[in-house]
């Protein structure tokens, strides 16, 4: 056998790169976030002078309690969707899946909906209503694919999810028609396209103690993201309680989407796009591509929320913008990479 | 414990006497069975040793990696049982070929050795000490697989992956350390891949892409490595590469288990042959005493006859 290498050696190349690359994008999130925070249509179109900070009360007031939770929230709600969408692609072994599986997002819609249409339409019903079945979604997938007789469990699992969400979809089809176009229908379609216009620290400060214990504990666990993205025999072989540390990566992620899903509306692509990019930027193990995307996913959703907010006088609402670079970024990746996504 | 305390490594393939190795397996077994906690720390000498010697002396060794007594096994409505009264011994250090036709228990009697299935009747004992009595953790310490045909979605790295080794050395929330790099490119080395160290698994060839599995099997550090059907679906060249690797871990002394439909695979590099028809075990031992043409009959139910080529057996089906 040959000598062993200094540790060092091996560390090289693929890590260091990888941190480089990690310490680059916080960088830029920092930049991103001290830019945001002086872009807006106060009192031009496009920029607030830092100066109007200590002379502007007006200025100083909107900066603080409107411009900066909603900042925050943006680098959350994006952290969060692009952590659990690299949770989700890895657990269920498919690149090509987000919180739009597993009937949560679905689930969420409809709870929101349902808020809007027959609860009364109170913020608080909604938020609570939009959580709840964003959970039931992941609850009723997980006990369909227990009792489905066919594939193994990751392929159950992605089609309960389906199913799921079908139905969802269709109550969600239901409350739309049933609801009163003049003063639910519009409410419904808003919070469908999702957007942070209504964000300040109440909201911000409620959606913390539930999504700053999930993106640790996702953090915490991201090494063991590669081994549940192996063959259960595989990780069996392991010593990997697969189904244990499935469930606990799962929760978290399914409750953090939906605490942010729940007061934001639905923002789409930025957990199935940013995963992609971020394995691009910084390889596929998911002990640096889960911070990166969760990086990332912050960059692009303030960006994304920076263009909604300043674009145009009135609110592009986020989710449609989103989606519109994420499905762009998506055919353009999939069009110069002729072997498809980065996996 | 801590994560630090329980990693180690394969020992260097220093050819040690036959006497003192197996004095050195057996004391060290002696003192692993009443100290439970510190089970993995307390048993790793014995490793040592006994991968140590068995470059020398196969099948010498005190305690035997895998010793199977009267084990049975049945699936949920079945109508046979999978395994029935399997006795056998799988030596430290020798490579143990498991052949028998399709449905014989090769895989049942894999998944059995991993844990996965639980033995109805009779015992296993891994490294003389009841498989039950080790926790998840301690017996994925021991026993590694290298599965039929593993499939990887994510482009992780030839290292990344093998990395994936260590997990039976990590604790839940630990990332792998410096030390598990260095076992992890030692287990590079050993298969004759670290050239290929910063690919990505997914961009390898069919054997290639075995090996690393092999390597990351191997970082493991198991008592037993179990392949099922390693060349199964390689062309020739690949499955020759394989089994040349194999070959070459049989001379470091690791103590291998593996499945094969091909009876001349296993005649190139086993020392030690099972052949199990329907569930029961035919026969048990040494590769020139069980690979004969009375046997293999028996096994597969066609006639096979068997000449020598050069020291090895060369099996033949007859027209």
């Amino acid at each position: 056998m040959t000598e062993r290498r200094p540790a060092t050696e091996i560390v090289s190349r693929q890590t260091q790169q990888g941190r480089r690359r990690l310490a680059l994008l916080a960088v830029a999130l920092g930049c991103l976030l001290l830019l945001s925070f002086f872009l807006g249509r106060y009192p031009g179109p496009w920029w607030t002078p830092p100066s109007a900070l200590v002379e502007d009360p007006l200025a100083q007031r909107l900066m603080l309690h409107l411009r900066l939770p909603r900042l925050l929230a943006a680098v959350l709600v994006g952290m969060v969707l692009a952590a659990s969408g690299t949770c989700f692609q890895m657990i269920f072994r498919n690149p090509l899946v987000d919180s739009g599986f597993l009937g949560v997002s679905a689930g969420a819609s409809f709870g929101a909906s349902l808020g809007i249409v027959a609860l009364g339409g109170a913020p608080v019903t909604i938020q609570l209503s939009a959580a709840i079945f964003g959970i039931l979604g992941l609850l009723s997938s997980y006990l369909l694919s227990v009792r489905i007789r066919y594939g193994d469990w990751v392929l159950r699992l992605v089609l309960a999810g389906i199913a799921v969400s079908a139905l969802y979809s269709s109550g969600t089809s239901l409350l739309k028609y049933a609801a009163d176009p003049l003063r639910q229908l519009p409410e419904i379609t808003f919070w469908m396209m999702g957007g942070l216009w209504n964000i300040t620290w109440p909201h911000v400060l409620q959606i913390l103690p539930v999504v700053l214990p999930a993106l640790v504990v996702i953090l915490l666990l991201r090494w063991r993201l590669n081994l549940l993205s192996l063959r259960d025999e595989t990780a069996f072989s392991l010593g990997v309680s697969a189904g244990r540390e499935r469930l606990v990566l799962l929760l978290a992620a399914v409750l953090a989407t939906a605490a942010v899903v729940s007061k934001t509306g639905l923002i789409g692509w930025v957990g199935l796009i940013v995963p992609h990019i971020a394995r691009r930027w910084v390889g596929s193990d998911a002990q640096r591509a889960l911070p990166a995307a969760m990086l990332l996913g912050a960059f692009f959703t303030l960006l994304c929320d920076d263009i909604a907010r300043t674009a145009l006088s009135g609110e592009l609402p986020l989710g449609i913008l989103t989606s519109l670079l994420g499905a762009g970024i998506f055919m353009l990746l999939m069009l110069r990479d002729p072997s498809g996504m980065r996996r | 414990m801590s994560a630090r305390q329980t990693r180690h490594r394969w020992p260097a393939a220093a050819a040690q006497s036959r006497a003192s190795a197996a004095s050195a397996a057996s004391a060290a077994s002696a003192a692993s069975a009443p100290s439970a906690a510190a089970g993995p720390s307390a048993a790793a000498p014995a490793r040592a040793a006994s991968a140590a010697s068995a470059a020398s002396a196969p099948s010498a060794a005190a305690v035997a990696a895998v010793d199977l007594r009267n084990v049975g096994f049945s699936y949920p409505h079945a109508e046979r049982p999978a395994l029935e009264g399997v006795t056998a011994l799988i030596p430290t250090g020798g490579v143990t070929a498991i052949l028998g036709p399709n449905g014989s228990g090769k895989s049942t009697l894999l998944h059995l050795l991993l844990g996965l299935l639980q033995a109805q009747q009779g015992s296993v004992l891994v490294e003389g000490r009841p498989q039950g009595s080790y926790s998840r953790r301690e017996l994925s310490q021991r026993v590694g697989l290298v599965p039929q045909n593993e499939t990887l979605v994510f482009e992780l790295s030839v290292l990344e992956y093998t990395l994936l080794g260590r997990a039976p050395y990590l604790d839940l929330l630990a990332l792998p350390h410096e030390e598990d790099r260095a076992v992890a490119w030692e287990a590079l080395e050993s298969v004759g891949i670290a050239g290929l160290a910063y690919r990505p698994v997914t961009s390898l060839s069919g054997g290639e892409k075995q090996l690393a599995t092999v390597a990351r099997a191997l970082a493991q550090a198991p008592a037993v490595l179990l392949l099922d059907e390693p060349t199964s679906h390689l062309d020739l060249a690949n499955a020759r590469r394989v089994l040349q690797v194999m070959a070459g871990l049989r001379a470091q002394g690791r103590t291998i288990l593996w499945t094969t439909h091909d009876p001349n695979a296993a005649s190139a590099i086993a020392s030690d042959i099972l052949l199990m028809r329907q569930g029961r075990v035919i026969a048990q031992g040494p590769l020139a005493e069980v690979l004969t043409g009375e046997r293999l009959t028996e096994t597969y139910g066609v006639p096979v006859r068997v000449i020598d080529n050069g020291g090895r057996p060369l099996v033949l089906v007859h027209e």
